[in-house]
């Protein structure tokens, strides 16, 4: 009796766990939608021109008309913030996409065919992932010069070894297993066993390492723009925002706050997003939701 | 030619640092049409490899395979392709020989679509082979994780089928399910060697399994055959010191 009572409340804390984490998943998925939304739609949101100078407005405190203030050409904050937003969110999505693509398919490739040519691509990974990023993002923009794109280039440079050593480990642990000899069997081709029968198998903790570098790529997109070798003004982007403000920091800290805040806010609410997209994808909790059938 | 497959001097090594084994010693054997031949030994006697061998995943060293009166060596992908026509292999854990991720009639329908078949032709096709192997047309939308071992083994053998293979290996593929599951198993196995009259090559460790349902027994050890018989006469009257070990260890 007491046995069975035992097990239904292990079951039933397992059941609250597991609701816990879906809606924990619900919530932050919701509230990076609502982030998303905002960046896309900003030009029809943005309650004055983020460009339109007015020097008789300069550098005003927080107040009823601009919620977060002006800066030093009398441009409005909020309106800065929100169309900023558009630059940094989505120049840090398009960077984890190409990194994440072009990573995956390069270990897919090595991991798949072995052999020298993956020693050789490995051996190159070797040498991008013994740089300190950072610095090596830097000595890249620099070599490219200033720009948003040239940005996003360098990063994605020094960030696609991280997925293909991902993706090509993820490979060797499936590439033996029987069903893939069965798919041989059933006369399939490489590629078509590669993106059938692998790539499903292993996106999993791709899709987590991905969701966690949103934060870490939009907070070095806009490190690279606050050092001057990202975007460039008057474009209204997080980095480059708190850079100008910079020197104001003690007179009008509003300047600086009110991008540095966007920042903390979004990179935390895409990490806690990829915090709990491991949660739901958790190998682990699939074998106990089988275990449970 | 009354011979679906004949082997000769097939060689195996594998080499890891600066040790090398030789997995398969220059072997020959052959496997005559509509017959079922038993490949036993122990674990490293290489009995897998020669099936891995004969189905093209892993490379010759050394030998020949003759399928069906053509000469197979080192094949390309067009030649598997006609190796994969004649040959199908049925594997040994049930339920790590299929995608975990796609469901069992998918699986099946695979073979039938590189084949060339229409979509709507193949799932017809597939679930006609899931009832031939016994399993209702529901088993089809089912995941590999939501059937038994035995109906996973069931639809593993119907995958292999539905290639419409003149030779069917079977690699311990009973060996991994529990005893009555594996009467099951053996009887649908004989069964499709008289309907559809493919020839059948066992590996296997079972001893009483080869001497129920094989015409022919090879005794593998250390990648040669020691010996060679009927069911019966192995059994009865082992010639070789190893196969008298063998015959004691299970009887």
């Amino acid at each position: 009796m007491e046995v069975t009572e035992r097990t239904a409340v292990r079951i039933r804390t397992r059941k609250i766990k597991k609701d816990q984490t879906m809606t924990k998943f619900y919530l932050f998925l919701t509230l990076v939608i609502i982030l998303l939304l905002v960046a896309a739609l900003a030009p029809q949101i943005v309650p004055y021109d983020p460009y339109a100078q007015d020097l008789t407005q300069a550098l005003q405190p927080p107040s009823p008309e601009h919620l977060l203030g002006t800066d030093r050409y009398g441009r409005d904050m909020l309106s800065r913030v929100i169309m900023g937003g558009q630059t940094t969110i989505y120049s840090a999505l398009l960077l984890v996409g190409i990194i994440t693509g072009f990573g995956t398919l390069v270990g897919l490739f090595c991991g798949y065919q072995g052999g020298k040519i993956d020693s050789l691509i490995m051996r190159v990974s070797d040498v991008f992932l013994a740089f300190p990023g950072m610095v090596f993002a830097i000595a890249v923009a620099g070599i490219l010069g200033g720009g948003l794109i040239n940005a996003v280039v360098a990063l994605a440079c020094i960030s696609w070894p991280k997925f293909a050593r991902l993706s090509r480990g993820q490979v060797l642990g499936i590439k033996n297993m029987p069903y893939i000899a069965a798919a041989r069997l059933s006369g399939s081709g490489s590629i078509k066993i590669v993106f059938k029968h692998i790539l499903p198998n292993i996106i999993g903790p791709i899709l987590v390492t991905s969701t966690l570098d949103i934060g870490t790529m939009m907070m070095e997109l806009a490190g690279l723009s606050f050092l001057g070798l990202g975007a460039m003004p008057p474009i209204a982007e997080w980095g480059s925002m708190m850079s100008e403000g910079r020197s104001m920091l003690q007179t009008s800290p509003w300047v600086i706050l009110a991008p540095g805040c966007a920042i903390f806010i979004s990179v935390t609410l895409f990490n806690l997003l990829g915090d709990t997209v491991r949660d739901v994808l958790d190998p682990k909790t699939n074998k106990r939701k089988k275990e449970k059938k | 030619m009354n011979r679906i497959l004949a082997v000769s001097n097939l060689k195996k090594t594998y080499t890891k640092g600066k040790t090398t084994i030789c997995a398969v010693d220059e072997i020959s054997f052959h496997v005559d049409k509509g017959e079922c031949l038993a490949l036993v030994g122990e674990s490293g006697s290489g009995k897998s490899t020669v099936a891995k061998l004969i189905t093209g995943l892993e490379s010759l060293d050394g030998g020949d395979i003759i399928l069906d009166g053509k000469v197979i060596k080192n094949p390309g992908r067009k030649e598997l392709k006609r190796v994969y026509q004649l040959v199908q292999m049925v594997f040994q854990m049930p339920v790590d020989s299929f995608n975990p991720r796609i469901r069992l009639g998918e699986s099946v329908m695979e073979g039938l679509i590189n084949q060339g078949m229409g979509r709507q032709e193949a799932k017809h096709k597939a679930i006609d082979y899931l009832e031939i192997c016994g399993l209702g047309p529901e088993f089809a939308s089912r995941y590999p994780s939501e059937v038994s071992g035995g109906e996973c083994q069931r639809a593993s053998i119907a995958r292999a089928i539905a290639r419409k293979p003149q030779l069917l290996i079977c690699d311990e593929a009973t060996s991994a399910l529990d005893v009555t599951v594996q009467a099951q198993i053996m009887t649908l196995l004989s069964q499709l060697r008289e309907d559809q009259g493919m020839s059948q090559l066992m590996i296997c460790h079972d001893l009483a399994l080869v001497q129920q349902c094989c015409d022919r027994v090879l005794v593998m050890h250390q990648g040669r055959v020691v010996e060679t018989g009927t069911p019966d006469e192995v059994i009865s009257s082992p010639r070789e010191a190893y196969t008298k070990k063998l015959i004691d260890s299970i009887l």
